[in-house]
């Protein structure tokens, strides 16, 4: 019987010396790659083609560079022929981790580029492309190519072929300001008007395949006076600009507000404020049928709806609590699962999910001005990223989820102010301005990744 | 006589039963011990020692994120400090906010008072005739963003976290707390990874591909590192020794002594990630 009892003490003293702690380092931070974009002999190409190649190898350059969080970016010019003689030893010793070695002669008028992608520690090509470039194709060409680098290194896409559209009032000629909806690249290059209705437009929402791009006008509407009189009264309509043909038509112009539109992932299911029932609430509807459903049903005005990609997941502002603050909810049954999620901030804004749904940025009104948080979907993890810089607003992350771009307002005097986008990182490091002496600007929307 | 014989049976059955048994408990325990995979055998040994402290958010963080983590990055490569005799929680001290405070004095209305008076009228009176004298609040130095860190680079940080990431003891706690956490030794040990995470580095061809590996790290009475052991390798060198390199780099405080006996003689686990 003794021998039984110990044997098992002897078990469980065995148990609890194999209890042992361990404490969790957490997740490791990514070391940056050092990528080499080499730059070819050009002897044999003329003037303008060397000023194309040039232009054209610092935009990739320029490109890596907003992906400084993952790339140093450097140049090199140890090897004028890297194309053709590869020096893998030689990059290894310098720490590189990609290098692209290019090779570039003379197409007609313009260039052929031949690019090899190298990874060195593997020591293998992992990505070829060739591209003929012409001065009127080179940024869209160099986007391309710099995508598909970018592709082959990380997995991933990158945001260097989409596009952001926006809103400008550079066309205020008079004390009637208007504000016009434009497009241009991810890096403020290649600007491009896109409406003209002498008024102003607001909050633009672009569809999941890219083609037409949601937003409000403030249009003159008849209307009839308590003494049954006509006059002209404003309406926030909703409208809809197709990318393709450039056509517009309206979506809706119910009385009142139609506005902050967003595209769920089904081009035909938007989401939308409207003020028919004398507050605002927000709305689902479906473009096809016009069809509409309440999502929101609530005494206080609920505006400005965001939906993540899975449409399981909509943010909103409203004033329920007697400050705008933002709440989440599920947007396929009315009222389902709201939940406040914001609880401080004297007036907040623009609530935006990320592309992965995860996290939500918004601005919020602190001491004299407005600036940029991140907040998780469950409330979670609050994180300031601005400060010191402007009043900061119109948050939107980038389709991969790397960026932020929102809008900067510097007070010049008591008659001027300027208001320009900006792009930072995901934890806040300005990269730099996306728009210079283009008036103020409003509301960027970044266009999605296609596959 | 034959009952005796049967008595004997029993208890001899008896015996032989329990006996197996036994041997069987004890077979399940070593086959679970030795001879599972190293995850699950580890998932059934280690006990992760989790802080648990409750967030209130009071305010909108004045730090922004690239401000927090300078100030970690500055903090971390600490000059050794004392360990203090008991353990510290692990938690920041509430700034104190400037406000105005209402002193009372001799003859202001006091709880004793008011029992005296029931009539809601009345108290109310009370209250307006209350002399309080409002004393400004002495002004408190203000704290540059850059200035919460000590010049040195090596204090934590009274002011680091303001409003907004305001950390409190809280009262409410969850998560896998044992009795252990708020001894000397779990509050020596929970501060070691802040030490290590900022050497904590890896390629991106290392990135997102669910490595992890555990080491053992044996520290002296000084704070310095005897040796370390890999108790669980990820199966990527390159990985696990980067692990070790970043507990290399690492300067760790002087342990107490009785901390130190412990760590000196059996170490303590770091799990990379967890």
């Amino acid at each position: 019987m003794k021998y039984i009892i110990s044997l098992f003490v002897l078990i469980f003293s065995l148990q609890s010396f194999a209890q042992e702690a361990v404490i969790a380092v957490g997740e490791a931070e990514q070391e940056k790659d050092k990528l080499v974009i080499d730059s070819p002999e050009t002897h044999s190409l003329s003037n303008t083609q060397k000023v194309l190649a040039n232009e054209l190898l610092d935009t990739l350059r320029n490109n890596f560079i907003f992906y400084k969080h993952k790339f140093n970016t450097v140049l090199y010019n140890k090897t004028a022929n890297s194309y053709t003689k590869e020096n893998l030893e030689k990059w290894k010793e310098d720490g590189i981790q990609y290098f692209v070695a290019t090779s570039i002669v003379s197409s007609g008028q313009g260039i052929e580029a031949r690019f090899k992608l190298w990874n060195v520690r593997e020591g293998k090509v992992i990505f070829t492309d060739n591209a003929i470039v012409n001065t009127s194709d080179l940024r869209s060409k160099a986007h391309d190519v710099s995508d598909k680098f970018y592709r082959a290194m990380t997995g991933k896409p990158s945001i260097f072929k989409s596009k952001i559209v926006f809103i400008s009032d550079r066309t205020t000629r008079s004390r009637d300001i208007e504000k016009e909806l434009y497009i241009m690249d991810f890096d403020g290059r290649r600007v491009e008007k896109l409406t003209t209705f002498n008024s102003i437009v607001l909050s633009p929402s672009i569809s999941p395949d890219n083609t037409k791009i949601l937003f409000s006008v403030i249009e003159d509407k008849a209307a009839l006076s308590s003494r049954n009189k006509k006059k002209i009264i404003k309406n926030i309509n909703l409208k809809m600009y197709d990318l393709l043909t450039k056509q517009l038509s309206t979506i809706s112009s119910k009385p009142g507000l139609n506005s902050g539109a967003t595209y769920s992932r089904d081009p035909n299911i938007i989401y939308l404020t409207l003020t028919q029932s004398g507050n605002a609430d927000i709305y689902e509807m479906n473009l096809t049928t016009t069809r509409m459903r309440k999502v929101t049903s609530h005494y206080a005005e609920d505006v400005d709806p965001s939906v993540t990609a899975d449409g399981s997941m909509m943010t909103f502002l409203s004033n329920r609590p007697g400050r705008a603050h933002i709440y989440t909810m599920d947007p396929r049954q009315t009222e389902k699962d709201v939940k406040r999620i914001s609880f401080v901030g004297k007036f907040n804004a623009t609530p935006r999910f990320s592309p992965d749904g995860k996290e939500i940025v918004f601005a919020s009104w602190v001491d004299n001005g407005f600036d940029i948080y991140k907040i998780g979907a469950n409330g979670q993890n609050l994180v300031r990223l601005t400060k010191d810089f402007g009043s900061n607003e119109d948050p939107v992350f980038s389709p991969d989820g790397e960026f932020i771009v929102f809008t900067s307002k510097r007070v010049i005097n008591s008659r001027k102010a300027v208001q320009d986008l900006y792009i930072m990182n995901r934890e806040g490091e300005v990269l730099g301005q996306l728009t210079q002496n283009f008036g103020k600007n409003f509301s960027p929307q970044f266009t999605n990744i296609l596959n | 006589m034959l009952n005796a014989h049967l008595e004997q049976d029993i208890k001899k059955s008896f015996l032989i039963s329990f006996g197996v048994h036994a041997l069987l408990i004890l077979f399940a325990v070593l086959t679970t011990k030795f001879l599972l995979g190293p995850s699950s055998k580890r998932s059934l040994e280690i006990e992760i020692i989790q802080s648990s402290v409750r967030v209130d958010v009071v305010g909108m963080p004045k730090f922004t994120a690239q401000e927090l983590r300078e100030m970690q990055k500055n903090a971390a490569p600490a000059e050794p400090e004392a360990v203090p005799e008991k353990a510290a929680p692990a938690v920041a001290e509430t700034p104190k906010e400037e406000i105005k405070e209402d002193v009372i004095k001799e003859g202001d209305l006091v709880i004793e008072e008011q029992k005296k008076q029931n009539d809601f009228q009345s108290l109310l009176s009370n209250y307006s005739a209350k002399k309080v004298n409002r004393k400004e609040a002495k002004p408190q130095p203000k704290q540059a963003a850059n200035t919460v860190v000590s010049g040195k680079g090596n204090k934590i940080i009274d002011g680091l976290i303001l409003e907004g990431n305001k950390v409190s003891a809280g009262s409410a706690l969850v998560g896998d707390i044992t009795s252990e956490t708020s001894s000397e030794f779990s509050a020596y040990v929970q501060a070691m990874p802040e030490r290590v995470r900022v050497n904590w580095r890896l390629p991106s061809y290392l990135m997102n591909r669910d490595l992890k590996c555990r080491i053992k790290v044996y520290l002296n009475n000084n704070g310095q590192l005897i040796k370390t052991e890999i108790v669980e390798s990820s199966g990527v060198e390159e990985f696990d020794s980067r692990a070790i390199n970043a507990i290399k780099e690492a300067s760790f405080p002087p342990p107490s002594k009785a901390v130190g006996a412990r760590l000196s003689t059996y170490g303590i686990i770091l799990g990379f990630p967890l």
